[in-house]
């Protein structure tokens, strides 16, 4: 057994299912930064990868499929921000409620679409740079022969970054989040700047739910996020809300869930159901060790009432 | 018959493997249960004991999309219902959680009998089944059966598992095959082994690699196509996947590997109860451990009409309950005739299968063939 | 007016409406259930349904059959029991996302403990597999709330990580040493229906549901009547305010977690000691999210709990039914359920109390 290939399979296989959750968890973050708290990731991602699924089935086109995706989590993202700032909503009902409506919604759509076929969707998502790092021993191929909305899903990321630490817009997103008041009083408008972190947060969790069905899978089944959406809540604190740090961790997320099938590969009789439970506990454990006095920012899930409300 | 065959393109091979129908007595089945249909009919009227059966229900734990174990009981009943003139009313996608409710609306609606197309029902059916005096049939659980209000239905696919393992024994180019499953019921587990016992009977210095995708994963495909895209790198070139809707993410990890790869090294797939030969997902199907449990149903619901009702029903090879789906057109026509001698050595008894349905046996003999 | 200023953005989930708005509560739970069943007809008649039809069907089948009502209330029982677990840890101002994984470890200990004293007579193996169920629960939220409580960890993330720690687990326990071996598909050994929780009279509803019904009474009186309850619910409003007024914060956050994953293992419990009688590994009934639109149904208020619980578990039963009397896939109430969320969420904005000078 080859254990270079290997190897190489399980670090390329962890990169490509940790990109939808680490949109996923990015989007959440960035959100955050502002004061939204949104459960609501889980339905929403189903509903971007069964709309960029749907989309990508009637075009036969995977781009205009992820595109797609990303405007059903715009389109969702600006109903939590508004609904969140402008009605304020309570942000947990609201998220839990998106993800309540989000599972049964695609689950109902899809067995009236569908009946009882699978259809599946024609590969052949190009891979630029294949062949380009393969001198570089194994992690080299695990990165360069990626498809290439994994190296686009980077891009966000770092964009993402760069945009809440380095621009003024990105300021005042924090800024939202850290003293809405403050923000307020400079002249900022909180709602706006929340409203349009939400957007933006749709925008990244629709590609991810998007790649999820269109770029990593092929096909659209119900439930196949298979809990993405709350992992990315989880990896988001754990990675104390920054794009960077956030990606990877989700990344180190993702090699631990490969840990046990790259076990079982190399014989270990160990029973897959405790190494299964390996990556949740190492979650805990790491928001144990380095959650403890993490200032997430303090208007987080609290509605904006204005200044004329600080009586 | 194969040599004028070979002259022909590979779509003509194709047809002409499927319309001389390689599935070992099929039409006997059928033809049994036209027969027991002519018996049955003109005796009706005369036996006093015999019971109507008008209606006839199945529940399924997931839903036919799977194109896997609910699939293949639904389609089987439904045919049958439609050839007996009987009634079949469908409840999909009934989980796990307590289906007495539906139970006891089924038999609020005049069900006569009940088929609980699932393991994990093994428990809520039988005790259904006296509290309100309907007949029902459960699976893998010959315990429960009495006489006149559960019968069982045993698959005995391990035999049928063995004739995949022949196949994978001679159809690997690689020397490595990978048994990817996505979770460890009986019903896997006892294929499991039959598989891996007749690949060591062809080709004992293959290597195996077992691999459980999760506990109850049989819908987790994008775990179950990761899974399956590790193998692959393992060096398996016949991947053997047992995952109702999981097997598509296997299916997939395979169809995408074989995007412009020649024949020697594609990765090919053997699917287990249903056929998706004829889909999306039948590309790279080399072949299927079958499930027909029309001659089952049609037994037991004979049963109940004249009597007898509340035994083990067996699908084995030899009562064609489970056999092999047509090779594809890619397989070495050599293999052919050896699986058919197989199958008339095991039909025979020349040889045994073991029968082991728990997770922990079966890793015991995983590892007494084929050692690490 | 207090001393402090109150911004409304410090007024969380632990607030209740003042008594004299109960009815506004009430009308406005029932608006938005007549708000997400209009959205939800919407749907229907999109994907090609009779909505009407299926209201009638799904009215009929659930509330105007004898058979239908004594579902609707086995359905409650384990909803009921779930609510008061999220409502308890709500007033203290904790989101206890884990409840899904609480029950699963609940239920497989009373499975465990029920299956051990079947040579015992029925109430002590009751007693034991309760109480079996309500430590299973509580120790599977211990070190969600201890992170929470002493660390400031957010519960939230912890207990969803629980969740998933607790299938593998429970799955692993069921399919190993925790298995009936004399079964070939994987459950603990069966607790007999004889020894299992009494039906009362000649129906399906069993004493889980009279025990469900208790606990709700006594929680109740507890939150509103008792020292600790008045401490939790202090807690919950201002937790400044309680660290001032000598209240121990840490000590009443952790024991809130702990006592809500009691009593989500006790649902649990129920399920196996009433309709399952063992724990198989594929069962995941998914009381969590329910339970989140059962207590902002009920408008955080413990009294309505029951009322907003006999509400979804008559959602709960139509689900089992309605694939089968009007072809729509059970999915369909999870849709429901979810719109009916959303919907409240959005009716925080009370315009109308707002001109009523409240608020």
């Amino acid at each position: 057994m080859n254990v270079e290939a290997i190897s190489t399979a399980l670090i390329a296989a962890a990169i490509l299912t940790s990109m939808p959750l680490m949109l996923a968890a990015v989007g959440e973050a960035i959100g955050e930064r502002a004061g939204l708290l949104n459960l609501g990731i889980e339905g929403s991602m189903l509903c971007a990868a069964f709309g960029s699924f749907w989309i990508a089935l009637e075009t036969g086109s995977v781009t205009v499929g992820l595109l797609g995706g990303a405007v059903v989590g715009l389109g969702i993202g600006l109903v939590f921000g508004i609904l969140a700032t402008v009605f304020h909503a309570n942000q947990v009902v609201l998220g839990l409620g998106i993800t309540l409506g989000g599972t049964g919604g695609t689950a109902f759509l899809f067995r009236e679409g569908y009946g009882s076929t699978q259809p599946l969707l024609a590969l052949g998502i190009g891979r630029p740079f294949e062949g380009w790092l393969d001198w570089f021993p194994v992690i080299g191929p695990a990165i360069g022969d990626q498809r290439w909305f994994v190296f686009v899903a980077w891009i966000m990321v770092l964009a993402g970054h760069f945009f809440l630490w380095r621009t003024r817009a990105g300021l005042q997103l924090r800024a939202a989040g850290e003293s809405p008041f403050g923000l307020e009083s400079v002249g900022g408008n909180v709602t706006a700047v929340r409203i349009g972190a939400a957007a933006i947060g749709g925008v990244f969790y629709g590609f991810g739910g998007a790649a999820l069905s269109v770029i990593e899978l092929g096909f659209f089944s119900p439930g196949i996020t298979a809990g993405a959406g709350f992992l990315a809540v989880a990896l988001a604190m754990l990675g104390r809300l920054s794009p960077l740090r956030v990606g990877l961790f989700t990344l180190a997320f993702g090699l631990l869930t490969g840990f046990d099938t790259g076990l079982q590969i190399a014989g270990v009789n160990a029973r897959p159901e405790l190494l299964r439970m390996l990556p949740f506990a190492g979650v805990v454990i790491g928001l144990a060790i380095l959650g403890r006095g993490v200032r997430l920012p303090p208007a987080l899930g609290q509605p904006y009432g204005g200044i004329a409300s600080r009586r | 018959m194969v040599d004028a065959c070979a002259r022909q393109s590979r779509l003509d091979e194709d047809v002409f493997m499927k319309a001389h129908l390689f599935r070992p007595g099929r039409r006997s089945s059928w033809f049994h249960a036209l027969v027991l249909l002519f018996l049955a009919a003109p005796t009706g009227p005369v036996l006093a004991e015999e019971t109507a059966v008008d209606r006839v229900a199945i529940v399924t734990p997931a839903s036919r999309t799977n194109q896997g174990w609910d699939q293949q009981g639904v389609d089987n009943l439904v045919e049958v219902g439609e050839a007996l003139d009987i009634e079949i009313e469908v409840v999909e996608d009934a989980g796990y959680d307590d289906i007495t409710p539906i139970l006891n609306d089924l038999a609020s609606d005049g069900t006569d009998l009940i088929v609980c197309h699932a393991s994990g029902y093994q428990s809520v059916c039988p005790e259904f089944a006296q509290a309100m005096g309907i007949a029902v049939v459960v699976v893998e659980n010959p315990a429960a059966v009495t006489d006149g209000l559960v019968a069982d239905i045993e698959t005995q696919a391990q035999e049928a598992a063995y004739l995949a393992g022949v196949v994978a024994g001679l159809e690997t180019r690689s020397g490595t095959v990978a048994v990817v499953v996505s979770g460890e019921p009986p019903t896997w587990n006892f294929m499991t082994v039959g598989f891996a016992e007749g690949l060591h009977s062809v080709n004992p210095d293959a290597t195996l690699v077992y691999q459980v995708i999760g506990e109850a994963a049989y819908d987790d495909a994008p775990n179950a196509k990761r899974v399956t895209e590790s193998v692959i790198a393992a060096g398996a070139d016949i991947v053997f996947g047992m995952g109702d809707g999981a097997s598509f993410g296997m299916i997939q990890a395979i169809n995408e590997h074989n995007l412009d790869r020649e024949t020697e090294d594609q990765v090919w797939f053997i699917d287990v109860i249903g056929d998706k030969s004829g889909s999306d997902a039948g590309q790279y199907l080399l072949t299927s451990v079958l499930f027909d449990y029309r001659g089952a149903y049609t037994e037991l619901i004979q049963q109940l009409k004249d009597g007898g009702f509340g035994e083990v029903h067996t699908m084995s090879l030899e009562n064609e309950g489970v056999l092999l789906l047509d090779f594809a057109s890619f397989a070495d026509p050599g293999t052919l005739g050896t699986v058919e001698e197989v199958r008339a050595q095991i039909v025979n008894g020349e040889i045994a299968v073991s029968a082991i349905g728990d997770a922990d046996g079966v890793r015991a003999r995983l590892e007494e063939l084929f050692p690490r | 007016m207090s001393a402090l200023p109150v911004l409304p953005s410090e007024r969380t989930l632990a607030d209740s409406p003042e008594s004299d708005q109960a009815l506004a509560s009430l009308l406005e739970s029932l608006l938005a259930i007549a708000v997400a069943t209009a959205i939800s007809g919407l749907m229907l008649l999109v994907a090609g349904h009779d909505p009407l039809n299926a209201f009638a069907e799904f009215v009929d089948r659930t509330l105007l059959r004898s058979a239908g009502l004594q579902e609707v209330l086995v359905h409650t029982t384990p909803l009921l029991l779930a609510g008061v677990a999220v409502l308890i840890a709500a007033r203290a101002g904790l989101w206890n996302i884990g409840i899904d994984g609480q029950v699963l470890v609940g239920a497989l200990s009373a499975a465990v403990v029920g299956a051990w004293l079947v040579g015992a007579n029925r109430p002590v193996l009751w007693v034991g597999a309760v109480a079996a169920a309500l430590i299973g629960g509580a120790v599977w939220a211990t070190v969600p709330a201890l992170l929470r409580s002493r660390w400031e960890i957010n519960e939230i993330v912890t207990t969803i990580m629980f969740n998933y720690v607790a299938i593998s687990l429970t799955a692993w326990l069921v399919k190993g040493p925790l298995r009936d071996q004399t079964l070939v598909a994987s459950q603990t050994p069966l607790i007999p229906p004889a020894l299992r929780f009494a039906s009362l009279g000649d129906t399906r509803v069993h004493i889980g549901f009279p025990i469900a019904v208790a606990t709700w009474l006594v929680a109740a009186w507890w939150l509103h009547r008792s020292v600790a309850g008045f401490e939790l619910r202090a807690v919950g409003g201002n937790p400044r305010a309680a660290r001032h007024a000598m209240i121990p914060v840490i000590v009443v956050l952790g024991a809130a977690l702990i006592a809500s994953g009691g009593l989500a293992g006790l649902a649990g419990g129920n399920d196996v000691l009433s309709t399952k009688g063992a724990f198989q590994a594929e069962w995941y009934p998914g009381y969590g999210l329910s339970a989140f639109a059962l207590v902002f149904l009920a408008r955080r208020h413990v009294l309505a709990l029951l009322p907003a619980a006999l509400f979804l578990g008559t959602l709960a039963y139509g689900a089992d039914v309605m694939p089968r009397a009007a072809g729509i896939h059970s999915a369909f109430f999870s849709l429901f359920e979810g719109v009916l969320l959303i919907v409240l969420a959005a009716f925080r904005w009370r315009p109308w109390r707002r001109l009523g000078g409240g608020g």
